[in-house]
């Protein structure tokens, strides 16, 4: 049967339901049919941009609506329009356990008359014209005519997605306020201060998660993610579960994670590894159901289908990922995840033949049932909206739009551009059926639908107390630092992020592996055939011991653009990575082991660091601690469910070859840091330097104690190991401060093995510190830009089309700011391989692009394994690894500024349209970390949201008083614009043309000189 | 191919025809048919007493595990665990060296006498550890059985039939009374009625 048959279909369901529902009446509109439920939802404009990346969008015409049944003849009321008078918005209800009260996110103008109970004061304007929370209490009978309460009310930040608390705790919700981290970020800095932070595409004010008490008060910080939380709700089990928008170098999607509510314990529930993109709008299923244990949540793409896509159900309870098991009582060859629907839906861009869901909300009345926004597939046929249904093949093959460029995608005569009318309706998982409960009116949008039903009230995990020892945790608490103990990093899951398959040959010379391995016991139930054999590693008499590659941790901290900052991307590089702060270090016992304080309350990230100060892997999410907070590891990148390697009898063992006094610790299952922290707790302190000594092997009992190491930037033993140019202060490295005078530095007799006296060729390298036409220092942008690949039967550069730009196909450059497969930086870096003259892990291809001078006296070729010293090689494997950033703090670089006075409100008017129709159709978009074009090429994301469109084109900016000089203009401007469009005669934004003067005129607004 | 969309629809609706008019009898005018929750265990206390008789001893006592002929010695308040001073095992944070404490409560000073004790900063670490009336959920039992979750302790029962995990499951499925608190009678959950250490009652 094909499309037409089935919208014919469907319309003759829906005909028979609406017969079937006009048989039942009781004498009035309403009618009873079995199972149906009371929902609340919201009504919204379709003119709403609706991206996984918008944290807050809205449009004017939004409301909250209540029908007394899940039934399209019910009786529906507007509850709102008295606030939002058409004018305001409305979205995430969610019901109290009891089903008595609706607590909602409403946003409406301060020119809106309506007023509000606020205090003494009893008619309060009731519009801010930010989103705050509110509550409708229904009435004891009927749906109207409750009391409305509003619990938050902001007039600079935005709060939205409440969940009630157990309990009458209060509410946990999701915001722009950052009440902590906007200090904290400062504190960091050294500065004081405080600044908001923008999301990883440098576009919106980061909403992380926040709690309240019921009235309100008490606002508290619980999640420091760089990008958006959203979505959050609690489990049965009282933890808040939310969609997190992980967004860390390649890493760029939305993972189900679970928190505490006072923060702690923050851990990936599900979807980090899992196919599809963007999992939003988790919940849990009916615990007393068939799927007891499952979540069900949609799944789509990062942009571009109005935050619609599949229906997912996921058994959360036997798989961490859709192909990882919990462990070997889960039969093989099963998969954590699948969609719900008998037909798929599309869960990216493009064509959906069968529709999109959104916002899923499973009943928890025995039924399978799971209400759902529901759009039809539409689009547009030279301009006129028509169901997919009506299409000809031809016609749908055309909306595969991921290899057309934009003309091709603008000449098209179909458009995936329909609005977005989702409806709510009601999927039945056991039956396989789908029935309609609401339509909105043209124009409009119903999702988010929340059934009045009373349901369990989850647990209430109780707040935590203060720690008895005021030495200790509680003297953390004010210290603002939490305790991160990591039981074995050699305990790796599947993926092998701390496994053999990270090291070289030069890793482990000497060694026939580099990780000892074993079996683990059956009883364990590890789905890993082998795993590190901890017993050998700990053993200083044991060979194992000596060929342990892990030797430091690099603790490095998030350092969040700012709102309001302009030339920040310029300020940030050619890298995928935003910038970073290193926090310090620490050594890492032979048993893969470390424990340490780190500071809470800001996004973490951890390195393994071999021996040479070199990240073995990349961290490409950040982890948080609350003040106060003490948290076990079992791995690096370890299987998410099972028990720690180095537990049980591993943990206890003591080597007869340790010394005395550390085997002579009391106390059961330490591993070999929390052994050492009990003699000395300083060794929790992070440190500056790279220092290791060896504490363990006792040579009078066979021990071989591993050789010790010292890095420095300065205080070496031997002097001519000390950096001689400006070291970093407080972990930031610049590139004009800290990189570039390494190159400068005169070396060698006469200068001869001085890095620009051979290295300023523009056709080979150039590493002198002169102005690129990027604004940048040429020496950055030859080492992080791979020069084009040339195609050899046309000696022209060769292009590529991917997400609609053409693009230039470049080579591999010197310096890999990627991280494919987390692989640290540095060691994937030909510059490093060249300079620490080994072959890391840049590969073949790289080594061809940039082989490494072979060393000779004529002509003079120096080895440059040698030039570098002993700190400036720590250093620049450090700024390799953090991700070859132009600045590390925004604060420092030249041409980043705060501006005060481009207009917002002259933005939405005057450029926002141009940018919409010239760059928005399909070049800069948000594409997620499943697509292969690189987010450094194209980070101007676009998606409609003033607010984030406003923030990311600031990011655009770096001279107000040149106009013309900054991305925004000279890039458009410019043929070709993309690089790649070798076929293009006239510029997209052509300089002195009506569009490209409005944008002018608004950037040279904000000139005060 | 058929498809099974316009099917499964209609006939959905062609059921509602049939079964479309349901009854009513709560609040919300739901059908009976319906299987509404019955309400929670939130805001039920875990008994205090039968803590410290029946579960604290659990905790700081050794626990032997025979894994593969390998037998290892496990105790939940180590120095590398739930150490209260020394441990990094998250939010379960115990005492080992807490003495008994008399469980008389007869007043609210005796209460918050009794809440300033070692003794309560274990119970209270514990109960936070749990899921009241729901062992499936609770992490007090799940960590150590490694039961889809992580624990750095490891494994530490072998099964679901050591004594140990039973007392606990009894004390987490016999919540006091809502109307209680912790300290409420809890003599019914000793076989002696009696609370005291060798009378705990189990499932």
């Amino acid at each position: 049967m094909n499309n037409p048959q089935r919208v014919a279909a469907l319309a003759i369901a829906t005909t028979l339901l609406g017969i079937g529902l006009a048989g039942c009446g009781k004498g009035s509109d309403s009618v009873t049919v079995e199972g149906d439920v009371p929902v609340t939802y919201v009504k919204r404009s379709t003119a709403l941009s609706q991206n996984p990346t918008d944290g807050m969008p809205s449009a004017p015409g939004g409301d909250l609506m209540v029908r007394e049944k899940s039934s399209p003849s019910a009786p529906e009321y507007n509850l709102t329009s008295q606030f939002t008078d058409g004018k305001g918005d409305v979205s995430d209800p969610e019901a109290s356990y009891d089903g008595k009260k609706i607590v909602f996110a409403m946003t409406c103008p301060t020119t809106n008359t309506a007023t509000i109970a606020d205090g003494s004061n009893l008619a309060a304007p009731a519009c801010t014209g930010k989103w705050n929370i509110w509550e409708y209490t229904l009435p004891a009978s009927g749906m109207t005519g409750g009391t409305f309460r509003r619990i938050t009310k902001s007039t600079s930040a935005n709060d939205a997605d409440p969940a009630y608390l157990p309990a009458g705790a209060g509410f946990v919700f999701s915001s722009d306020r950052q009440t902590t981290s906007k200090t904290r970020q400062k504190e960091m800095l050294g500065e004081t201060g405080e600044y908001f932070a923008l999301d990883e595409y440098e576009r919106e004010r980061v909403m992380n998660l926040h709690t309240m008490k019921d009235d309100g008060s008490d606002i508290t910080q619980i999640s420091v993610n760089q990008s958006h939380d959203r979505n959050p709700v609690v489990t049965a089990k009282g933890e808040i579960m939310f969609s997190r928008w992980e967004h860390v170098g390649p890493k760029n999607r939305f993972a189900i994670f679970t928190v505490k509510p006072d923060g702690t314990n923050m851990f990936v529930r599900y979807g980090a590894l899992s196919a599809g993109n963007s999992f939003l709008h988790p919940r849990e299923m009916d615990p007393k159901g068939p799927y007891k244990g499952f979540l069900a949540s949609s799944l789509m793409a990062l942009s571009r289908t109005h935050e619609g896509g599949s229906l997912m159900f996921i058994d959360a309870e036997n798989y961490a990922e859709d192909s990882v098991r919990a462990d070997t009582s889960v039969a093989t060859g099963g998969n954590g995840q699948r969609e719900a629907t008998a037909h798929a839906l599309n869960q990216n861009r493009g064509l959906s033949e069968y529709g999109r869901i959104t916002s899923p909300y499973p009943l928890w009345d025995g039924t399978d049932r799971v209400l759902v926004g529901y759009r039809t597939c539409t689009v547009t046929v030279n301009g006129v909206i028509t169901l997919c249904a009506n299409l000809t093949p031809a016609q749908k093959a055309s909306l595969d739009t991921e290899n057309m460029t934009d003309e091709q995608i603008a000449d098209n005569e179909v458009k995936d551009n329909a609005p977005a009318e989702y409806a709510i309706w009601m999927f039945d998982a056991r039956k396989q059926t789908m029935t309609v409960v609401a339509t909105p009116p043209a124009g409009y949008m119903y999702t988010d639908p929340i059934a009045l039903q009373p349901r369990d009230e989850p647990n209430l995990i109780p707040a935590p107390l203060a720690d008895e020892d005021s030495s200790g945790a509680a003297d953390r608490v004010t210290r603002k630092v939490g305790l991160i103990e990591v039981r074995s990093v050699y305990d790796t899951d599947g993926l092998g992020r701390m496994g053999e398959g990270m090291l070289v040959a030069s890793d482990k010379e000497g060694c026939d592996k580099g990780i000892a391995l074993t079996t683990p016991p059956a009883a364990l139930k590890d789905t890993r055939a082998q795993v590190a054999d901890l017993v050998k590693m700990k053993d200083p008499a044991d060979a194992a011991y000596g060929c342990a590659p892990a030797r430091f941790i690099r603790a490095i901290r998030a350092v969040a653009p700012p709102s309001s900052g302009m030339g920040v991307r310029s300020a940030i590089g050619e890298t995928e990575f935003e910038q970073q702060q290193i926090l310090g270090y620490a050594p890492i016992e032979p048993d893969g082991s470390f424990k340490l304080e780190v500071p809470a309350d800001t996004p973490i990230g951890l390195a393994v660091v071999d021996a040479k100060g070199r990240g073995i892997q990349t961290h490409l999410n950040w982890i948080q601690v609350r003040p106060g907070e003490k948290r076990t590891c079992d791995g690096c990148h370890s299987p998410r469910r099972g028990a720690s390697l180095n537990s049980g009898t591993i943990a206890d063992t003591k080597p007869a070859s340790w010394k005395a006094a550390l085997a002579a610790v009391p106390g059961l299952k330490l591993t070999m840091a929390g052994r050492r922290a009990a003699l000395d707790p300083t060794v929790l302190n992070l440190n500056t330097d790279m220092v290791y000594t060896d504490q363990w092997a006792d040579a009078a009992n066979g021990g071989v104690p591993r050789a010790p190491i010292t890095i420095k930037y300065t205080g070496n033993t031997n002097p001519a190991d000390n950096l001689q140019t400006a070291p970093p202060t407080r972990g930031l490295i610049n590139y004009p401060t800290h990189i570039q005078p390494l190159w400068d530095r005169v070396r060698g007799t006469g200068g001869r093995d001085t890095c620009t006296t051979c290295h300023s060729d523009p056709a080979k390298l150039d590493l002198r510190s002169t102005i690129s036409g990027a604004g940048r220092l040429v020496s950055y942008q030859e080492l992080l830009v791979g020069d084009p690949v040339i195609d050899p039967a046309t000696n022209l550069p060769k292009f590529r089309i991917r997400d609609g730009v053409p693009e230039v196909e470049r080579g591999a450059a010197l310096v890999e700011t990627m991280s494919g497969n987390a692989v640290g930086m540095a060691r994937s870096s030909r510059l490093g391989e060249i300079m620490f003259g080994e072959t890391l892990k840049a590969g073949a291809e790289a080594a061809l692009t940039h082989p490494t001078p072979v060393a000779s006296t004529a002509p003079y070729v120096p080895d440059h394994s040698t030039l570098l010293n002993l700190a400036e090689k720590r250093l620049i494997a450090e700024w390799m690894d953090l991700g070859g950033q132009y600045y590390n703090n925004p604060f420092d670089a030249n041409g980043v500024r705060m501006q005060a006075s481009l207009s917002e409100d002259v933005f939405v008017r005057d450029v926002q349209p141009i940018l919409r129709s010239t760059c928005a159709t399909s070049c800069h978009q948000a594409t997620g970390a499943d697509k292969a074009s690189s987010f450094n090429r194209n980070r101007f994301v676009l998606t409609g949201s003033a607010e984030g469109d406003y923030g990311v084109t600031l990011s655009m900016i770096s001279d107000a008083c040149n106009a013309s000089s900054n991305y925004l203009l000279s890039k458009p401007s410019t043929v070709p614009h993309p690089a790649g469009n070798v076929t293009q005669t006239a510029a997209l934004l052509p300089a002195g043309g009506t569009n490209y003067n409005k944008i002018r005129d608004w950037i040279a607004s904000g000139c005060t000189p | 191919m058929m498809r099974r969309w316009p099917r499964t629809w209609a006939a959905a609706a062609a059921a509602m025809l049939i079964a479309g008019c349901g009854g009513s009898g709560n609040p919300l005018d739901n059908p009976e048919s319906v299987d509404n929750p019955t309400g929670s265990v939130t805001g039920q206390k875990l008994s205090f007493a039968y803590f410290q008789y029946c579960i604290q001893p659990i905790l700081i006592k050794d626990l032997p595990i025979n894994i593969n002929g390998t037998v290892s010695t496990n105790k939940c308040a180590s120095s590398g665990c739930h150490d209260s001073i020394t441990g990094t095992g998250g939010a379960l944070r115990l005492t080992a060296g807490v003495t008994d404490v008399a469980v008389t409560a007869a007043t609210e000073a005796d209460k918050e006498l009794l809440r300033a004790t070692g003794m309560y900063r274990n119970y209270y670490s514990s109960r936070a550890s749990a899921v009241v009336g729901s062992v499936s959920q609770s992490n007090l039992l799940n960590k150590p059985r490694v039961l889809g979750v992580l624990h750095g302790g490891g494994l530490i029962f072998l099964d679901g039939t050591d004594p140990n995990l039973k007392l606990m499951e009894y004390w987490i499925t016999h919540p006091m009374p809502k109307s209680g608190d912790e300290f409420s009678d809890s003599s019914g959950m000793f076989t002696t009625g009696v609370p005291g250490p060798t009378a705990c009652r189990d499932l």
